[in-house]
């Protein structure tokens, strides 16, 4: 007996340190409230100080920010994380 | 007289122009100069004289009209009597345009000199001399001859009903002369109404009131129905010849409707009687002469319709069972026979009743009723009992055939390779009609979901762009789009591992023995796809073992912050399988694979059951149900593995290995075909995937109705929240129409929930009245 | 359901189905948008508004959580608190400047709750008069000098 061919199935989730997202309170395996189907159209990003949002959540936050762009959870200075 | 009378000199004109005798235009003018200069005389001199003329005018039109009437009267024989009425008339109403243009002046006098300007707008048709005219008339001869007027007009409508001819000017003259004797200029058509309209009603129905029920008892209900619509139609012809159709009069409408009446309304109950035997037969003709009366009748067809609704109930019941054994079994048979019966149905509805809105709704409801049934096949959703405390009602198993259907259509099978694409799509149509029937159609997509899974994993969609025209179907007829975006999700999930595939085989095409081309991987969105998570563990073949810690290392690499779970029971593979027979490749789901797996080092030996549990690791019931399909795969003359002691019973299958049962590879198995053994060959040991492990099914149905349950609930919350305070009875319509594009909930369920949502502080009853409901965030 | 509504939605689940001591949502006066909430405070034991009863009026824009809420204090008894104005406006800098979109409904009631609870003397700002003589109705207008960074 021999292998020939497989096709292996997997699902993803994100990996996140909490269940909900801190601006919307959405759960991360869902989406962000203005978008309809959770996965790639709607991801999460991390910053620099390991919280993590939907990218819709944060880049509205950040952009209603003048002066200081912060980490709505811990005050510091928001980094994308590379 | 008086000075400046002119009467004397107007009078000899005056009754000539009443006698229609030739006037000269010199006579004509001087009329005119006449009745001017007694005018000036009575401003100047007289008061009284205008009158005074008013007075000789009226004598000289008396005296005139009763002449006329000696005339008319001499004639005893009716139609000669009418003639020489309407002769008279003819003149007498020609005069009545032409005697008052001459006084016109005079009029003006008489009536003041405060309405000279409306004077002037209604000269001729409201002079006085023109009333006094037509007054007269009226008071004298038609009030003496009405009646024998009346009489000899109605007597030939009745000779006329009754096949014989005569002149019909007759009695549209009489007509006329009635509609133009009123002088009363609010409401014209008096006279003509109360006299002539109204004798004519009264002798149309005691026509009908005699002959109609003569018939009926001499010809039956048959022919009846034919006889009164003949006759409708027949005196409608009538009615637009003899009584005014002049605007805003509604002579004729009265008249139908008077007819209706006698012909119809009186025989409803004798005339429907025979609609329940009429719909049986398919007499469509029959039918649609019915609906036409019917219709005519105040709550006429509601019979007619609760007949036809009955009959599509009962026939479309009777058919189903009749081809139950069929139908059970083939989804196919299932879906034709109920296009069938809703195409024969729809048939019925378009000829006899021409698409009728009223009877489009009964077939609806009807055919509804015959989908959703339950006798025939019944789908069990259980649900144990937890704290949800919801006991299962049976339901139609329409929804999974039709998603069984919809598989086949879709899926490479001998059906829809036999089918051209028009014919598949003409086809899923179908499931889509039925499907706007079904009341759960939450079932119809969990089934259709699972399918789709399936095609999508296993590859074997006969064609992808229909697959994703079915997604946009289903949205098109009102699917959820909660749901519809979730399957069109997983078509680009799809298509984002195969991306993935290509490059990960370019990362990893020098190392790993060339495994990477042989594996493929389909990495999907947990939140589109599964719904059930179960992890099982197996232990895999070792290259497979090695092989997904660098999937997953590349997929992290690729999207960070993501995490994969694999799930076995969806993946699958093909493995080549040797024996002393031949070579053949066998496409396997994962947990055969391990089975098999176990022989690989020692292909002969012969293994118990227990150690096979120990090598691939596998649950009970998982590794009972796996070894069971490679012992008794459906349709195979020889299995692949063979075991002892021997199971026979089909009914508690896997049940019956024990821990000492031993397997082993059958050195025979082979494919068989046209009675020859084959030697090489594609064998598919997959089936229908599993999508999830014999525990979770039962989740799954479960599944339906907790999401029900969950449903129902935000669907309560969300009225509540528009409405505030609302009736039981409204919240229960409104919270069907809500539901309605994905199941029916059961009047019990709706209270449980209340009940809860009541105890969770959601909204309260009212407590004056317990049948309110009140918000309460 | 707008975004905002969808969030305070989960807010007022999570409120009601856990709520925090001495903070209630008065349901009744719920807003049919959301977008207007009343909550009932009660001093803390051990505090100097211990066993007192204050009210809070939250009103949140459609943009919120990206804007804070408006918050004060209303009904009959408004702490008489350094911070806090005869006519119910407060000096909490997480209502304006320092407003988070991670802060949430009952974070500002607890803030409120151990403002109070932190005070060691009974006392209205000591601009009071002049700032509830000329003051904007909307607090978050005023340009607010914070009193103290330690309260």
């Amino acid at each position: 007996m021999s292998n020939c061919r497989y096709t292996a199935v997997a699902t993803w989730r994100w990996v996140a340190n909490d269940d909900n997202c801190g601006i919307c309170r959405m759960p991360f395996d869902g989406c962000c409230p203005d978008c309809k189907v959770p996965g790639d159209d709607c991801p999460l990003v991390w910053g620099r100080c390991s919280h993590c949002f939907h990218i819709h959540c944060i880049v509205k936050w950040l952009n209603s920010q003048q002066v200081h762009q912060l980490c709505p959870m811990c005050r510091q200075e928001w980094k994308f994380k590379e | 007289m008086l000075r400046g009378d002119k009467w004397p000199s107007m009078r000899p004109t005056v009754l000539k122009l009443l006698r229609q005798e030739t006037v000269s235009r010199a006579e004509w003018q001087d009329l005119f100069w006449l009745v001017h200069l007694q005018t000036d005389a009575v401003c100047l001199w007289d008061e009284k004289g205008a009158s005074k003329v008013h007075q000789a005018l009226q004598e000289d039109i008396l005296d005139f009209i009763k002449q006329a009437q000696a005339r008319v009267l001499s004639h005893e024989e009716d139609s000669a009597l009418l003639k020489a009425y309407i002769a008279e008339w003819g003149k007498f109403f020609t005069q009545c345009d032409y005697l008052p243009k001459p006084f016109g002046q005079l009029e003006t006098t008489l009536t003041g000199k405060a309405h000279s300007t409306m004077q002037k707008k209604n000269q001729g048709e409201e002079s006085i001399v023109r009333k006094l005219m037509l007054d007269s008339w009226n008071q004298s001869i038609f009030n003496n001859i009405k009646h024998r007027l009346q009489d000899s007009a109605m007597k030939l409508l009745h000779a006329e009903r009754n096949g014989e001819a005569f002149d019909s000017q007759l009695v549209i003259g009489v007509r006329e002369s009635y509609v133009n004797l009123s002088s009363d200029t609010d409401d014209k058509l008096k006279i003509y109404r109360e006299n002539f309209e109204k004798a004519y009603l009264e002798a149309t129905e005691s026509f009908y009131k005699t002959k109609a029920p003569e018939y009926l008892r001499l010809n039956g209900v048959q022919n009846y129905m034919r006889y009164a619509d003949a006759k409708l139609k027949e005196e409608e012809q009538r009615a637009m010849r003899y009584l005014e159709t002049r605007k805003g009069c509604n002579s004729v409408a009265v008249l139908t409707e008077c007819c209706v009446d006698v012909l119809v309304t009186v025989h409803k109950e004798t005339i429907l009687a025979e609609c329940e035997q009429m719909i049986k037969a398919n007499e469509t003709d029959r039918l649609k002469l019915m609906f036409s009366l019917m219709d005519r009748v105040h709550e006429g067809i509601d019979p007619m319709l609760a007949d036809m609704e009955k009959h599509i109930s009962a026939e479309g019941l009777a058919d189903m069972i009749e081809a139950a054994e069929t139908i059970t079994t083939d989804s196919e048979q299932y879906v034709d026979k109920l296009l069938e019966l809703f195409n024969s149905f729809s048939l019925l509805v378009k000829e006899a009743f021409k698409d009728d809105p009223r009877f489009l709704t009964s077939r609806d409801k009807a055919y509804k009723f015959v989908v959703n049934d339950t006798r025939i096949f019944k789908l069990e959703l259980q649900l144990k009992n937890k704290n949800v405390g919801i006991k299962s009602q049976p339901e139609s198993k329409c929804p999974e055939l039709l998603a069984n259907y919809c598989d086949m259509l879709l899926r490479k099978t001998p059906l829809s390779k036999r089918l051209s694409p028009e014919e598949v799509e003409g086809k899923l149509r179908n499931v889509l009609l039925v499907l706007k029937y079904v009341t759960n159609k939450d079932v119809f997509m969990r089934y259709h979901k699972a399918h789709l899974t399936r095609r999508l994993i296993l590859d074997t969609s006969a064609d992808n762009e229909k697959e994703e025209n079915m997604v946009e179907w289903l949205r098109e007829v009102g699917m959820p789009a909660d749901y519809v975006n979730k399957l069109a999700r997983m078509f680009q999930d799809i298509k984002v591992s195969e991306d993935l595939n290509v490059q990960f085989k370019e990362e990893h095409r020098n190392n790993n023995e060339g495994l990477a081309d042989s594996i493929n991987i389909k990495i999907l969105n947990a939140g589109a796809w599964a719904r059930s998570s179960d992890r099982i563990s197996v232990t895999l073949p070792m290259e497979l073992e090695d092989y997904i810690p660098q999937v997953e290392e590349f997929y992290r690499h690729k999207h960070s912050g993501r995490k994969l779970q694999w799930h076995h029971l969806m993946s699958n593979g093909i493995i080549t399988f040797n024996n002393e027979i031949g070579r053949f490749d066998m496409e396997v789901t994962t947990f055969q694979m391990a089975v098999l797996f176990a022989w690989n080092q020692r292909p002969k030996d012969r293994i118990s059951y227990e150690s096979l549990k120990l090598a691939t690791e596998l649950p009970d019931t998982e590794l009972r149900r796996t070894l069971w399909s490679l012992v008794a795969f459906p349709k195979f003359k020889r299995q692949c593995l063979l075991c002892s002691p021997e199971v026979k019973s089909s009914q508690d299958r896997a049940r019956e290995f024990s821990d000492d049962t031993i397997f082993w590879v059958n050195q025979e198995f082979a494919p068989i075909k046209n009675g020859k053994v084959q030697k090489r060959g594609k064998i598919n040991l997959i089936g229908r995937l599993q999508l999830s492990t014999e525990k979770t099914k039962e989740e799954d149905n479960e599944g339906i109705i907790q999401l029900r349950i969950l449903r129902v609930q935000e669907a309560i919350v969300k009225i509540m929240k528009m409405r505030k305070r609302i009736t039981n009875a409204a919240l229960q319509t409104e919270l069907v129409e809500i539901l309605k594009n994905m199941f029916l909930p059961s009047k019990k369920m709706i209270k449980e929930q209340i009940e809860w949502l009541i105890e969770h502080k959601y909204m309260r009853r009212d407590e004056e009245n317990i049948n309110m409901f009140i918000y309460m965030a | 359901m707008a975004s905002m509504e969808k969030r305070l939605q989960k807010e007022l689940q999570a409120l009601q189905r856990d709520p925090p001591v001495g903070v209630k949502v008065d349901t009744d006066k719920l807003t049919s948008n959301l977008s207007e909430w009343t909550v009932n405070l009660t001093g803390a034991p051990g505090t100097l508004y211990e066993g007192e009863n204050f009210v809070l009026h939250f009103k949140f824009g459609s943009r919120y959580p990206f804007d804070s809420p408006q918050v004060i204090f209303g009904g009959a008894n408004i702490p008489v608190h350094p911070h806090v104005y005869s006519n119910g406006h407060i000096c909490l800098s997480i209502l304006t400047e320092d407003w988070s979109p991670a802060l949430s409904v009952q974070s500002v009631c607890l803030s409120i709750v151990s403002m109070l609870s932190s005070c060691k003397e009974k006392k209205r700002p000591p601009d009071n008069a002049i700032y509830v003589k000329t003051c904007s109705k909307n607090p978050k207008k005023t340009r607010w000098w914070y009193h103290d960074d330690q309260v």
